[in-house]
């Protein structure tokens, strides 16, 4: 239902309009819109602090926004959130994976929660995409750190999401598994999906995204495409860091 | 409907798997209880006549205590590594989550009372007295009780530093009502009598557990209805 | 109209310990603790309804001031709660040679006491300030369902509270009433009060 919505009404993969968050009475966000279409990526850059987390966590249902609306594939994600949050992927600074747990249990956990009906079959895709067959049975406490954030990468592609939220996806890959994220999230932006991400790496952000915007003060203070040149230095000039501010 | 049931079928799941393979709680839950009863035992040597009531103090004591560390621990496994934001980014249902936390809270203080209770009887040198399945659904109603509210209270000291402590003097203060009646009924499983101390007489054991059950259904419903507002 | 509430209050409770003192007198003297006793312990009940009101309004509205309030029901709940507390025990300790015994009404007062204790080490134990107030409300709520548990379940304990006098006169009973009405106004201004010392103290952090 919420695909045909994206197709006939191209209407925005995810839309936030006007969304807000205080904590302790000091406003983190103000009034923050922005659309994302099916197929597109947006990289939100920001200093440390700036509200990237909290805005890339109200987006994924996590945190309640104080204003404003969430919408993916035309679902509202607090009213009608069965239908909404099933098209979200997540991927945070935490790996959300269960230490105690094999790469094949935590797996299997999340297709549980997600009520996938091809539970076994996608458990073993993901981890055959990932390459994390000789992990499979290992308890993910026993893990580096690399090895960790593909089975994270793993378990928010998992369910099919439409909208991929990442919170600094790169950090902790090496060279080919980063690569090996820019390829599935590119696989899924060509199938419908679209992308939010938010990372210092712009170079590699401008693999997988089109447009990147600057959190700065809580609001989006500017915008461009990642074609243009020098993208690096037009976020440091938009942003806190550069106006010696932080 | 039953998507909320695969989904605390696999928070059950998940949290048991994580103690069998981890051993920590259940092994610490163990551990404390045999203390007390070992003190308790100590230094109710002199008074022999007042065995039985100490032995219900002694459970429930041993309930409290490790329902604390039980609660708490069932939260603190969800904090570390950003697990719980994927379960609040997976289920659109936050109570889904409360009921399947609860519902492994419950089995873990059963598992504990069968360890625990024998090894009470054993200190103390007690029998139920043909009053066994008396004693299991006191037990049970206390597990309920406990963990309901210990539940929702283990998301709420997730934020604190001092988690275990205030953990302890909230679970304290809110079930002491269940208490009562608990000690009531473990009084009159060990034949000692409800007309026992500072307990009234009259009161028979179907009322008892009517009390405590009114509790338990009570408090699983509000503790369910406001778990949400706790996490995110 | 805080002042004005907080005078009238005052002056209510100077008629109540006149009438009390003159023609409402109890004896033996010590009996009078009645006059203080009574209205801490409706004070206590009225204040945590306040809390209980405040959280869910909290939760629904996310008014910073119903947190406010909600926080300050419950401190002025806990300085009753104490109040019913100690007066309990002075009386208790004439009345029946004991300060405290785990009898009905005494484990009652004494739960009241631990749950308003609950919720003040719980706001003052929280690092960050984000969902403080969120899961302040929540166990506000929680604590207000447990206490018809507290009064229920100590039905079950032997009651030495049982009355061992009762009021031959109409100005006992006048004096009782106005004593009751000037604690409930003092603790509404003192709520009040509190509210407005919590929202300038979140001002100027």
């Amino acid at each position: 239902m919420a695909e045909e919505n994206l197709k006939k009404n191209n209407s925005a993969a995810l839309e936030a309009k006007n969304i807000s968050k205080s904590f302790a009475n000091k406003d983190v966000l103000r009034g923050i819109s922005f659309k994302v279409k099916a197929g597109d990526g947006v990289c939100v850059y920001g200093s440390n602090a700036s509200g990237k987390t909290t805005l890339l966590r109200i987006l994924a249902g996590i945190l309640q926004a104080k204003d404003g609306t969430v919408k993916i594939g035309g679902w509202d994600i607090k009213k009608s959130a069965e239908k909404a949050l099933p098209m979200i992927g997540v991927i945070s600074h935490g790996t959300m994976t269960y230490p105690q747990l094999t790469v094949e249990e935590n797996l299997k956990f999340f297709a549980d929660i997600y009520n996938l009906s091809d539970k076994k079959e996608r458990v073993t895709e993901m981890i055959d995409e990932m390459n994390l067959s000789k992990f499979r049975y290992d308890v993910v406490s026993s893990l580096s750190r690399g090895t960790r954030q593909r089975l994270a990468i793993g378990r928010a592609v998992l369910h099919r999401p439409k909208v991929i939220l990442a919170d600094e996806p790169f950090t902790g890959l090496d060279s080919k598994s980063k690569q090996k994220f820019i390829d599935i999230i590119n696989k899924l932006k060509k199938a419908g999906g679209a992308l939010v991400l938010t990372s210092h790496h712009v170079e590699l952000a401008g693999k997988c995204c089109e447009k990147i915007v600057v959190l700065d003060g809580g609001k989006f203070s500017a915008e461009a495409d990642i074609g243009d040149d020098d993208v690096r230095r037009f976020c440091e000039d938009h942003s806190a860091s550069a106006k010696g501010e932080i | 409907m039953s998507n909320s049931i695969n989904i605390i079928k696999a928070i059950f799941v998940k949290d048991l798997i994580n103690e069998l393979r981890s051993k920590q709680t259940f092994a610490s839950m163990v551990v404390l209880s045999i203390i007390i009863a070992w003190i308790f035992r100590l230094t109710s040597s002199v008074i022999e006549s007042a065995m039985v009531s100490i032995a219900a103090a002694v459970i429930m004591v041993s309930v409290v205590f490790s329902s604390i560390l039980c609660c708490e621990r069932s939260f603190a496994v969800e904090h570390g590594d950003g697990c719980m934001d994927g379960l609040l980014s997976a289920s659109a249902d936050r109570g889904n989550i409360y009921i399947g936390k609860l519902l492994f809270n419950v089995t873990m203080l059963c598992i504990f009372d069968c360890v625990m209770v024998p090894v009470v009887c054993v200190c103390f040198n007690l029998t139920p007295a043909g009053n066994l399945l008396k004693l299991i659904v006191i037990l049970l109603l206390v597990n309920i009780g406990v963990s309901a509210v210990g539940t929702l209270l283990g998301s709420i000291v997730m934020s604190i530093k001092s988690r275990s402590s205030v953990l302890s003097i909230l679970i304290m203060a809110l079930i002491m009502p269940m208490m009562i009646p608990a000690i009531s009924g473990l009084l009159m499983v060990f034949s000692a009598g409800a007309d026992s101390g500072m307990f009234s007489a009259g009161q028979s054991f179907s009322e008892i557990a009517g009390m405590m059950a009114a509790y338990d259904a009570i408090f699983v419903t509000v503790c369910w209805l406001v778990f949400g507002f706790t996490v995110g | 109209m805080r002042v004005t509430v907080l005078i009238t209050s005052f002056v209510l409770m100077i008629a109540s310990g006149v009438i009390a003192n003159t023609k409402g007198a109890i004896e033996p003297v010590v009996r009078n603790i009645v006059y203080i006793h009574v209205p801490a312990s409706i004070c206590s009940l009225v204040c945590f309804g306040g809390l209980f009101v405040f959280s869910i309004m909290y939760l629904i509205k996310k008014k910073p001031i119903f947190d406010y309030l909600g926080a300050a029901s419950a401190e002025v709940a806990f300085v009753f709660a104490t109040v019913l507390n100690i007066t309990g025990m002075i009386f208790a300790k004439a009345e029946w040679g004991l300060w405290w015994t785990p009898s009905m009404r005494l484990i009652t007062s004494a739960i009241l006491w631990f749950l308003a204790a609950a919720y003040l080490i719980l706001r003052s134990s929280f690092n960050e300030q984000g969902n403080k107030a969120n899961l302040c409300a929540v166990f506000g709520i929680i604590a207000f369902v447990d206490v018809p548990f507290v009064y229920i379940s100590a039905r079950m304990m032997r009651d030495i509270h049982r009355p061992s006098f009762s009021f031959d006169s109409s100005w006992q009973s006048t004096a009782l009433g106005l004593a009751i009405l000037a604690t409930i106004m003092l603790a509404s201004t003192l709520i009040w009060m509190r509210a407005d010392i919590e929202k300038l103290n979140e001002k100027l952090n």
